[in-house]
């Protein structure tokens, strides 16, 4: 999946959340399944908000843990395709959004 | 930073508790708590009637309900189903929503909507509620209200279903189909799909407690019963099988997968059966979920109903326990409304008659 940094990225609105042990506990409840997210995945599912774009969400990660701009890049990219796949998020481009208005 | 990867294991508590209870492990999975037996409606065939608006004991606070929701997450169950009553009549639902959410249960709400507001309903969507169920007797206020008793009632719970879908909020509705609302039936059906909201239909109506008989003059007949079969398809085989036993799905989840909760703290193996089996205002959850009391229902097998295991119709039986305690002194034998059912089941299939 090609991943533009400019692309929105907003979750499933049938999703609800939990957290329990510091890790973001998922759960969609039409197909009863459960997902968790611990460490840097947690902080990635908060800042997706609907608002922020990939590059937002990668810039505020590299702000807040010590880690490699290149490396983060392409974990959190790899991060929300996996998202993506499990249909807990879609990614929204600038034409999909004027569509849906 | 390493990397960011999902589907690592059952590290969550969430998870583990899953994979735990696969191994074998009884965990409770959804606990069903009525938080009040106050209700502003008066439902022809509620079964909780004897209870409803009586005032038999303080009902608990809102500091009890909290240290007894922490008391559930701790024994490891994954939600609460909240319901009464009317759960809206007690004005910190929400209150108590927000505790459940904070502590990581998730919570689903079963409602009559008259009292939902849009507030209401953005809160439930904010605080994550997994499903809002909604009780809808008729696709007319003459019809639905004949069952509620309230002039009104119809276009509020019509109202909370649309700003329910306004909100995003999971909605679901369910009808008990009596002789007195099975006529609009379809329309009912239809007027669920107008609102975009699946619709689920029952014809099991429960009597009242201590009234036993009490709901024979509102079921609906054999030959409306064939019909809805084959209208709705409604079969009702999607049932869970505890154990091993091939006719497992007679057994039931109260104890072994659940619990109930009344207003007052007592604790029974499900809503509709209540036996009691421990008083939450002495003692904790865990103890009563490892207790005496609940080992025994975890103990029964479906050699424990020597009619039922050898009954032609067993395969298509859903029996509850709890109306075999309300219809049936001996609670080794069948519940002659699940016979009732499982008979006409059995003859639409045998004859073909489902539109599936």
């Amino acid at each position: 999946m090609s991943i533009d940094g400019i692309m929105k990225v907003k979750r499933n609105d049938k999703a609800v959340c939990r957290i329990i042990d510091e890790e973001v506990v998922i759960l969609i409840p039409e197909k009863g399944i459960l997902y968790a997210l611990g460490g840097c995945g947690s902080r990635v599912w908060e800042l997706i908000d609907g608002k922020a774009n990939v590059s937002e969400i990668i810039s505020v990660v590299c702000d807040e843990y010590e880690v490699e701009p290149e490396k983060a890049r392409e974990d959190i990219r790899e991060f929300i395709a996996d998202l993506t796949k499990l249909d807990l998020v879609e990614l929204v481009t600038e034409a999909s959004e004027e569509m849906n208005r | 930073m390493s990397t960011i990867k999902l589907g690592e294991g059952p590290r969550n508590l969430a998870l583990r508790q899953a994979a735990e209870r696969k191994a074998g492990k009884l965990i409770p999975k959804t606990v069903f708590i009525d938080i009040t037996y106050k209700c502003n409606l008066g439902c022809l065939h509620c079964g909780l009637a004897p209870y409803l608006n009586q005032k038999k004991d303080e009902e608990l606070t809102f500091t009890e309900i909290t240290r007894i929701l922490d008391q559930i997450f701790k024994a490891g169950a994954l939600g609460v189903s909240i319901s009464g009553g009317e759960p809206l009549c007690r004005p910190d639902l929400l209150d108590i929503l927000e505790y459940a959410n904070k502590i990581g249960l998730f919570f689903g709400v079963k409602t009559n909507g008259t009292l939902l507001t849009e507030a209401i309903a953005r809160t439930f969507k904010k605080l994550g509620v997994t499903v809002v169920h909604i009780s809808l007797y008729g696709a007319t206020p003459e019809v639905h209200e004949y069952v509620t008793g309230i002039p009104g009632s119809f276009e509020k719970t019509i109202r909370a279903i649309e700003i329910l879908k306004t909100n995003n909020v999971r909605t679901k509705l369910n009808t008990s189909i009596m002789k007195c609302n099975f006529h609009q039936d379809m329309e009912i059906k239809a007027l669920a799909e107008r609102l975009g909201v699946p619709h689920h239909v029952d014809p099991l109506i429960l009597p009242k407690y201590d009234q036993p008989g009490s709901a024979d003059n509102l079921r609906i007949s054999d030959e409306q019963l064939r019909q809805l079969l084959i209208q709705r398809n409604w079969m009702n085989l999607d049932v869970t099988v505890f154990g091993d036993e091939p006719d497992g799905h007679i057994l039931c989840g109260g104890g072994r997968v659940s619990l109930s909760i009344s207003p007052y703290g007592e604790v029974f193996p499900c809503p509709v059966w209540h036996v009691p089996l421990g008083d939450l205002r002495q003692q904790s959850f865990e103890n009563i979920w490892q207790g005496e009391a609940v080992k025994r229902l975890r103990t029964i097998t479906i050699n424990d109903f020597p009619h039922c295991i050898k009954c032609e119709f067993v395969k298509y039986c859903n029996r509850c326990p709890g109306l075999v305690y309300m219809e049936n002194s001996d609670i080794s034998g069948p519940s002659p409304e699940n016979c009732r059912l499982a008979r006409a089941i059995k003859g639409v299939i045998d004859n073909e008659e489902t539109v599936r």
